[in-house]
């Protein structure tokens, strides 16, 4: 395998981690909505997220690019397969942040949000200066172990034809036929992105778990 | 029971809670809840547990909603409607047995979170009545750091203080030394003691019958969600009118 075709793998890798990094950011915006939604108090609003979450977390994620892909074209929405892509997994990762930072906001003590109240702070303030960044914190290892598994999910989007690093690698192993070497290397890079966050996932769980003691 | 309340004109009531009964499901927790606070008054809230004390203090800053009744604190009216419940929460202070105060701010940024986002304070009014409230509560050293690094007792001051920086006409105290080590619990009662020689309003749950002695106007009784008895202290403690408290007075006595 010569430099060319290592220099075509860095390109999918850099749109696996646009990919994942598009995922992550919409999807956190909208996860955080989720999560809000699901904690409303608000007996519908909450049973709507519920069954959205069980949507997504319930069905295969190629599934739900497919669907995305093929059932906008078939709706006569014509857009690239990035751009779906983009769709499918930010709607993918809003629903399992959602799901996380739900059960990360009901784990802060009730105490907080007794207190808050007492204070006369209003919902976005008690939201924003004391349950979230609380919640936020609980959940950081979760949210890690996401993200993770959602770098690995973006090789996915290689089936409805998008170029990332699984589908660059499909293309020059069948070029040069030396598929061993090529996934190796493919694999390789997945690994360089994914492990560090691993570790500092865990690394962050242990430090939670010392202190909550 | 006495009728101090239900004669105390209402101009110069601070709180007054009339027929107020709340259920939480089928199970009735408070039943018929007549109660008036004057101005400046302190008022020690008694019974066994279980009996409603903290539903009752919490239904006055609408912590827990009630099904019946009325309640008024300095003037305003307490519906359940997010305006009134504002107000009056802007004008009362809790203190809770667990402390909850804010793990992830210092000292100091606790006492500025509501000022500021419930007052819009600027953040250097915000600082200075904090530094100053601390300071009151003999706890100014400690306000850049965190509540982890402080004693219980240290804990309940600045949750005093956290309170006091509102500038609240009334003082709710839900059981403010229960949590705490034998040894703490004198500073946290001094503190309420100064609190009430400057004249604050106040409602404590406590079983801490000398801080009743000292402090109280008059000493509420309550038993299965309902006031048994209300009386002065003296006369609570030395003459009381029912079994039930006679009971519980007790048992509480022999148990300190
Ligand atoms: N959230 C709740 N749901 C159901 N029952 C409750 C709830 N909170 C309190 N209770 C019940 O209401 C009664 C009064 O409780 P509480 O006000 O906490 O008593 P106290 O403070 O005097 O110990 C108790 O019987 C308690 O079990
Ligand atoms: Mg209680």
């Amino acid at each position: 395998m010569g430099p060319d075709e290592f220099l075509f793998l860095l390109i999918g890798l850099k749109w696996t981690v646009a990919l994942s990094a598009i995922g992550f950011v919409c999807g956190s915006a909208a996860g955080l909505g989720i999560a809000l939604a699901r904690t409303s108090g608000i007996a519908f609003v909450e049973r709507l997220t519920a069954g959205y979450i069980a949507i997504f977390q319930g069905t295969p994620l190629l599934m739900q690019l497919f669907v995305v892909y093929y059932g906008l074209a078939l709706i006569g929405i014509k857009i690239d397969a990035w751009a779906a892509v983009s769709v499918g997994l930010t709607l993918h990762a809003s629903a399992y942040l959602g799901e996380i930072w739900r059960g990360a906001i009901e784990a802060v003590p009730r105490g907080q949000t007794e207190a808050s109240k007492a204070l006369a702070l209003g919902y976005i303030s008690r939201m924003k200066d004391v349950i979230l960044p609380q919640a936020l914190r609980i959940s950081l290892p979760a949210t890690i172990g996401f993200l993770v598994q959602l770098i690995k999910g973006t090789s996915l989007a290689s089936i409805v034809g998008f170029t990332e690093l699984t589908r660059a690698g499909n293309m020059i192993s069948n070029q040069i036929f030396e598929p061993l070497t090529v996934f190796g290397i493919v694999g390789i890079l997945y690994f360089i992105m994914c492990c560090p966050l691993t570790i500092y996932g865990a690394h962050l769980e242990r430090k939670f778990a010392a202190s909550t003691r | 029971m006495s009728d101090i309340s239900t004669t105390r004109p209402q101009a110069e009531a601070m709180i007054s809670m009339a027929g107020v009964a709340k259920w939480y499901g089928a199970f009735q927790a408070l039943h018929n809840i007549n109660i008036t606070v004057g101005k400046g008054e302190k008022i020690v809230l008694c019974g066994p547990s279980g009996s409603g004390k903290s539903t009752l203090i919490r239904c006055i800053n609408h912590l827990e909603t009630y099904q019946k009744g009325e309640i008024f604190v300095g003037g305003t009216r307490l519906g359940h409607e997010a305006k009134s419940i504002d107000a009056v929460r802007r004008e009362v202070g809790m203190v809770f047995q667990q402390f909850n105060l804010f793990p992830h701010l210092t000292v100091l940024e606790n006492c500025m979170l509501a000022p500021m986002r419930a007052l819009k304070l600027s953040k250097a009014e915000a600082e200075g009545r904090a530094r100053q409230l601390l300071e009151r509560v003999k706890i100014a050293e400690q306000a850049e750091k965190y509540p982890a690094q402080l004693s219980g007792g240290q804990q309940q001051r600045v949750a005093i203080a956290r309170a006091l920086c509102m500038r609240p006409q009334v003082m709710l105290f839900d059981e403010p030394t229960s949590a705490l080590d034998p040894e703490m619990v004198k500073e946290v009662l001094d503190t309420m003691i100064d609190l009430a020689r400057e004249g604050m309003t106040m409602i404590c749950v406590t079983h801490e019958m000398g801080f009743a002695r000292q402090v109280a106007d008059r000493v509420i009784f309550m038993a299965s969600g309902a006031i048994v008895e209300e009386a002065p202290p003296a006369e609570f403690f030395s003459d009381p009118k029912h079994e039930r408290t006679r009971k519980f007075l007790g048992e509480i006595l022999s148990r300190h």
